[in-house]
């Protein structure tokens, strides 16, 4: 029976391994599925880090200046960047309906949770992925695949709120 | 027996060919006391052997000392294997874990092949640059969402629709 506890806490501590590495493994879709893109002179990449979020958050800004319509927009918006420890963007024009069409079958369904797709009137094709986070009942990452003359890839990670999102989309709505 | 006759027997026998007749004839010609020939007087000694084996009688009291060998044997103390083998199951158990172990905490291959991203060679340059990235990015997905919101619910609208005309 010894034996067998043994064994069994080496299991559990093999376990606990694992999904450490795991989660090491989940920072972000790009990082993931799409090296290759990076290196791609096709396309133009953007990374703002957490720092620069910080950074962002210490800005005296005011609404002029970022060309928005209200005070609650601006304040939607500088409520989501306080939750955002990254944003990657890579974008590009060229056979930009290929490239959404792949990144599309190379993400992983049992990870990334497709929350909608919409078709906008520009004719874009909008995807929406979300990487859950169960503890906290936040999102680790939001993925946006926007295909139509552009391809736009958007990765924002952080420790996301749905319900400040949405706020944020009101808002948009409501001007 | 003639010389052909038993050169051909004693061939035949080292074939393997022979019959058990032919056998005693080869025997019965090495043992018999006659005149045996001097090439063949190399084979005699195998075919008296052969013979005197076959004539070997194990002793009458050969079963009884076979029991009494074995009697003296069983006091000896009776030797479990079961903690070995409780132990090397153990043992089997801990080398397949710490395999499991080196496989987990050895970095993926993938990441080996291709150089992590430098993701800091993409930063803008100032905090105001990396708003107007951001409040762009962020503005698609409140828009996007919008869009998605509206035909959710226009769709709706059309259900509803069909539903009344089938009321």
């Amino acid at each position: 029976m010894k034996q067998l506890k043994i064994l069994f806490s080496l299991g559990i501590i093999s376990l606990l391994f694992t999904s450490a590495s795991f989660a090491q493994t989940q920072a972000n879709a790009i990082d993931k599925y799409f090296k290759k893109y990076v290196d791609n002179t096709d396309f133009t990449v953007v990374y703002i880090s957490g720092k620069m979020f910080e950074l962002i958050g210490r800005l005296d800004l005011d609404r002029e200046t970022l060309s928005l319509d209200d005070d609650d927009e601006m304040e939607a918006i500088m409520d989501i960047a306080s939750d955002m420890k990254g944003l990657r963007i890579l974008t590009t024009d060229i056979n930009a309906r290929g490239y959404y069409d792949e990144a599309k079958t190379k993400i992983d369904t049992d990870e990334y949770e497709l929350l909608m797709t919409v078709r906008t009137k520009d004719g874009d094709n909008v995807e929406f992925l979300i990487l859950e986070n169960e503890q906290t009942d936040k999102i680790d990452e939001l993925l946006l695949l926007v295909g139509g003359d552009d391809f736009v890839m958007l990765s924002f990670v952080g420790n996301l709120d749905l319900e400040k999102i949405s706020r944020l989309a009101r808002e948009i709505d409501d001007n | 027996m003639d010389r052909t006759t038993i050169i051909q027997l004693i061939n035949r026998y080292f074939e393997g060919t022979t019959s058990l007749e032919e056998e005693a004839q080869i025997s019965a010609y090495f043992n018999g006391g006659g005149v045996v020939e001097d090439d063949l007087l190399m084979y005699q000694p195998l075919f008296q052997s052969i013979s005197l084996e076959k004539e070997l009688q194990l002793p009458p009291t050969f079963d009884q000392l076979v029991l009494d060998q074995l009697e003296e044997d069983s006091n000896g103390r009776v030797i479990s294997l079961k903690p070995w083998r409780r132990w090397m199951s153990v043992a089997a158990g801990v080398a397949v874990l710490l395999v499991g172990l080196l496989w987990i905490l050895s970095p993926p291959t993938t990441t080996t092949e291709t150089a992590a991203i430098d993701w800091s060679q993409y930063e803008p340059g100032t905090p105001e640059e990396a708003m107007e990235l951001y409040k762009m990015a962020i503005m698609k997905v409140g828009s996007s969402l919008n869009e998605g919101a509206k035909t959710a619910a226009s769709k709706v609208q059309r259900i509803d629709e069909v539903v009344q005309f089938f009321e």
